[in-house]
């Protein structure tokens, strides 16, 4: 082909009507020609004109076939395709918005929650070549080894060992008296910033000249509300710990260090603020970070690990005594989410080794959010697919009927020479053009959506949601794009098929019945049950949820009714002991208005946020080797009665139980089957800290500790008087008749005490609350999938009946011509629906059974195939999709036999 | 084939001659619709086995002068000899004389 004539199709395609003008005076041309020549002839002046213009034809249809002629690309068909597609759509308003609405909704919801998902589990951490960051963890006698400042610098020492830099978190005050914040403080060591190849947005990161110097690296956090975003902050000072600090730069709003959930907000030189002091569990101890590309992973942490036997192994003991999250020497306020020291890293054997984990995607130290709430939001995933289903079939069903609808118009198009699979395109075209429009709208709603997973994200995740702001990442895009498109292919294909395989003739000499009619209502009935089915599946699982949710708030209803929670710290009060500080407090607390009773503790029951391991052994019993260590708590003798723990056997604690008086014990239920094997402890004897010797004198029932699914914790408890370690900081449980005004009071009367400084207060159920986030999310997502769910099967078979009363709107005629009643017509409809649900049953029942089983670990107080959910369920569903029937029931009953017939 | 034949033998030609060529050679016999011309006249400048110019006519009119390429005259032979083998083929099943 020359490129005279490629170039006269590319015209031909871009400007169609360059060429008409040509081809129409060629035209004119030729039948004024053939005018003339017949006039020669002897024909007159009109009539040669007319036989002319008669013998050319109709010049429009030859300059359409003259314009056909050169070949109409793929390009320009689909472009026709797409609008035609449109005209197609506007023309059925309804249908296509309703289709749109249901992809987008679905969309949305599937793009919320990956990119909730994806930001939780697969982002990396904002620093150039994640993939590379590791963290070093060493360990010994099964639990974290407490790493030292200087053990540190011998770990790096020797050849071999890759560039390792450490850290170590802390809690301080940042701030004015008047405008104090708790903040986390990372500690590093000079090489940090450099190590992860972090920039600072303004000034400049740490280096090895700020060793020792109080200078500080600030989070944008901080910058926005502590230094009013000035673009001259650094050189400004800021309190920490009520010391001035020089800020020497601001961090970009995505640097979090290497924390994964953690809100960063300032990084200081590591031996600033008294670092590597006396061996201490939790706070104090170095994590050490490297950079070692993935396959070398083995070989540098043998490397390493032989370091770290070298250095640190032999000579030091292991601490023992009382283990705190926090070091008693500094003015440091006391964490709301005190981490438990340990990371979630898991030691290899009691052997002393170095574990390396990727770091890449940020270390977790408190609840591993990832395991929780991994699981809630993969199950959630597996609920939107199924939506997606739904709407699909739906979207499809609703197409399929108007395909029906429309062969007549499909028959005239294939009489003027439309093949079948141009037909097939042209509605592809039109699915795609639906969902892509719903992909579109999906986007939005996928950002309303991912602002209020955002919103109802727990406390403990609030930090990440600097992290979680919504972007559209590529990823996300292409997940969108995907689904739309499957979403496209999957219900457009059925009406295409139809359109293939449909009878073309009839339907121009009539209206259409019988024939492919019928295998149409075959497929329409089928995806009519799928949706009931999957509908009943949602609908179950979102029961169960919310029943699990329900249990789960009635125990925190006993126990946490009308009741506030204080959290002090003492520390520079200088009482002698922690049971003075308590009785003081105790005081102050009970003097408040409103306050039936009141006990002081050290850890909060349901909530066991303070980790507190004082080493203690029968003194009888040998105890196997692996047994964990049990929790303690230090308890003033209120306890029993505010917390309420029920004693069972002897007695819990009373004022008598001071500091001079025999040290006791009391134990819980579980505890005490775990090392004695019953439950008659009483009188038994304890050694505590290898130097106290501790009598029991009571067994209590058990109390959930860590998590409410769990009551069975083993525990123990003393007396606060005679407990051992220093506690400064203790948990208070008020017992009142009105929550809010009593916290109030109290918050007033501690905030003017001289020797105690207040840390929190709030009521309990406020605590609890934020626990049961997880199941109010998993419960609120569940109702409103088995909602939309339960919506879109009841218009399915709405949809379904409706279309198939109308074109069988001949044979009600006929019947009720032959003496039906109304009701025997509305009868026969309805009787399709509960057909349809019987068979969905049949299908749904074992579906909705196998996958509740999947969530069964998130379930509480019921089985996963719980039968009275499960059939409350079922009738729910029933009930709608005969809902659904009700209208075209009623439509058909109103049929007069007279027109029907006449059709 | 005939358009290509005619302008094999006319050499070039607008539109219209085109159709009387055809016409009286046939002696009347092929009478076509005249407009249906010009659709297969593009299908051929599609194929480039004819080319186009505008010109003018004898009365000074403008219109479009077609001739073969030289792709087209290879077609056109081609065509021919196809044609002929058909021709041949139907003449022997029918079988010389009358039914």
């Amino acid at each position: 082909m020359s490129l005279a004539v490629l170039f006269r199709r590319l015209r031909m395609l871009l400007r169609p009507d360059a060429d008409a003008a040509g081809l129409e005076e060629e035209m004119r041309l030729h039948v004024e020609l053939r005018a003339s020549r017949l006039r020669r002839e002897g024909w007159g002046e009109a009539e040669a004109e007319r036989e002319a213009r008669r013998r050319f034809g109709d010049t429009g249809r030859h300059l359409d076939a003259s314009r056909d002629a050169w070949g109409v690309s793929v390009a320009d068909a689909w472009l026709q395709d797409v609008r035609y597609a449109w005209k197609a759509l506007r023309s059925a308003r309804g249908t296509s918005l309703a289709i749109i609405l249901v992809m987008a909704v679905v969309i949305g919801a599937n793009t919320a929650i990956f990119g909730v998902l994806h930001a939780l589990f697969l982002q990396r951490l904002p620093l150039p070549e994640p993939q590379e960051l590791v963290a070093f963890t060493p360990m010994r006698d099964g639990r974290q080894h407490t790493l030292l400042l200087s053990d540190f610098e011998q770990v790096r020492r020797p050849a071999g060992v890759p560039p390792l830099e450490a850290y170590r978190f802390d809690r301080a005050w940042l701030g004015d008296a008047s405008a104090r914040e708790a903040v986390w403080v990372d500690h590093v060591t000079p090489g940090w910033f450099e190590l992860l190849g972090a920039r600072a947005m303004l000034g400049r990161t740490l280096g090895v000249a700020d060793a020792g110097n109080k200078v500080a690296v600030v989070s944008h956090r901080v910058w926005r509300t502590h230094l009013q975003a000035d673009s001259a902050a650094v050189g400004q000072t800021l309190r920490v710990n009520g010391e001035p600090v020089l800020v020497v730069g601001v961090m970009p709003p995505f640097y979090t260090g290497v924390h994964a959930a953690r809100q960063f907000s300032l990084a200081m030189p590591i031996d600033v603020g008294g670092g590597g002091g006396p061996p201490d569990f939790g706070v104090l101890a170095l994590h050490m970070i490297g950079r070692v590309p993935p396959g070398l992973w083995k070989d540098i942490s043998a490397v390493v690990e032989g370091a770290f036997l070298s250095c640190c192994v032999t000579s030091r003991p292991t601490p023992s005594g009382v283990v705190r999250a926090r070091q008693n020497q500094r003015d440091s306020p006391i964490p709301e989410d005190a981490p438990t020291g340990w990371s979630k890293i898991q030691a290899q054997g009691k052997h002393p080794h170095v574990v390396i984990t990727d770091a890449s995607r940020g270390l977790i130290w408190s609840r591993d959010y990832r395991g929780t709430y991994g699981v809630v939001l993969l199950a959630l995933m597996g609920g939107v697919v199924i939506l997606l289903l739904i709407a699909v079939a739906n979207a499809g069903a609703l197409l399929l009927a108007r395909a029906v609808t429309r062969q007549r118009e499909f028959a005239v198009r294939a009489a003027m020479g439309a093949g079948a699979a141009r037909l097939a395109r042209q509605l592809l075209a039109e699915s795609l053009l639906l969902s892509a429009a719903g992909g579109v709208v999906g986007l939005v709603l996928a950002r309303l959506g991912t602002v209020w997973l955002q919103g109802e994200l727990p406390p403990e995740l609030q930090p990440l949601q600097d992290v979680i702001a919504w972007k559209i990442s590529p990823a996300l895009l292409v997940f969108t794009a995907v689904l739309t498109t499957v979403g496209a292919v999957l219900f457009g294909v059925w009406p295409a098929i139809e359109a293939r395989r449909a009878d073309l003739l009839s339907p121009l000499q009539g209206s259409p019945r019988g024939g492919s009619g019928w295998s149409t209502s075959r497929i329409h009935r089928g995806l009519a049950v799928v949706q009931i089915a999957l509908a009943l599946v949602l609908v179950f699982t979102a029961s169960l949820l919310t029943s699990t949710l329900r249990n789960l708030k009635r125990i925190e209803a006993a126990e946490a009714a009308h009741s506030v929670v204080v959290r002090v710290d003492g520390e520079h009060g200088g009482y002698a002991d922690a049971g003075q500080l308590a009785d003081d407090v105790l005081a102050v607390v009970s003097a408040s208005s409103g306050v039936r009773n009141a006990a002081a503790m050290i850890d909060l029951p349901l909530v066991g946020d303070m980790w507190a391991g004082v080493r203690v052994r029968p003194l009888d019993v040998v105890l196997p080797e692996d047994l964990a260590a049990p929790r303690f708590n230090a308890v003033t003798s209120s306890y029993f009665d505010v917390a309420p723990v029920r004693i069972l056997h002897g007695r819990g604690f009373l004022p008598s139980d001071h500091r001079e008086a025999e040290a006791v014990a009391v134990l819980s239920k579980s505890l005490a089957l775990q090392w004695f094997g019953s439950t008659l402890a009483v009188n038994r004897m304890l050694r505590v800290s290898d130097s106290m010797d501790v009598r029991i004198v009571g067994v209590a029932a058990d109390v959930a500790y860590d998590d409410p699914r769990t009551p069975a914790t083993p525990m123990w408890a003393m007396p606060l008087a005679q407990a051992p370690g220093g506690w400064t900081s203790l948990v208070l449980v008020a017992k009142t008749d009105d929550a809010g005004a009593a916290a109030v009071q109290i918050r007033t009367a501690l905030a003017s005490h001289g020797r105690v400084r207040l840390v929190s207060v709030m009521p309990y159920s406020v605590i609890l609350n934020g626990l049961l986030a997880r199941e109010r999310l998993a419960a609120a997502l569940g109702a409103l999938f088995g909602g939309i769910a339960l919506v879109l099967a009841i218009a399915g078979v709405h949809a379904l009946l409706s279309h198939g009363t109308s074109r069988r709107a001949h044979e009600i005629g006929v019947r009720m011509a032959m003496g039906a009643r109304p009701w025997h017509t509305v009868r026969l409809v309805v009787g399709q629906a509960v057909g349809l649900v019987l068979i969905a049953y049949a299908l749904g029942v074992p579906a909705a059974v196998a996958a509740t089983h999947l969530i069964r670990a998130q379930l509480y107080g019921l089985p996963a195939a719980d039968p009275r959910v499960l059939v409350w369920s079922a009738l729910l569903v029933g009930a709608g999709a005969v809902a659904g029937a009700l209208i075209p029931a009623a439509r058909a009953a109103r049929v007069d036999p007279a027109t029907a017939l006449r059709e | 084939m005939l358009i290509l034949r005619t302008l094999a033998r006319t050499g070039e030609r607008h539109g219209f001659e085109i159709a009387e060529f055809i016409q009286q050679t046939s002696a009347d016999v092929l009478q076509v619709e005249e407009g249906s011309l010009y659709p297969a006249l593009q299908r051929l400048l599609a194929k480039a086995w004819v080319e186009a110019e505008w010109g003018r006519t004898a009365e000074n009119r403008r219109a479009r002068y077609y001739r073969l390429t030289p792709a087209g005259q290879r077609e056109l032979q081609r065509e021919m000899s196809e044609y002929r083998r058909l021709a041949e083929a139907i003449g022997l099943v029918l079988g010389g004389g009358d039914a």
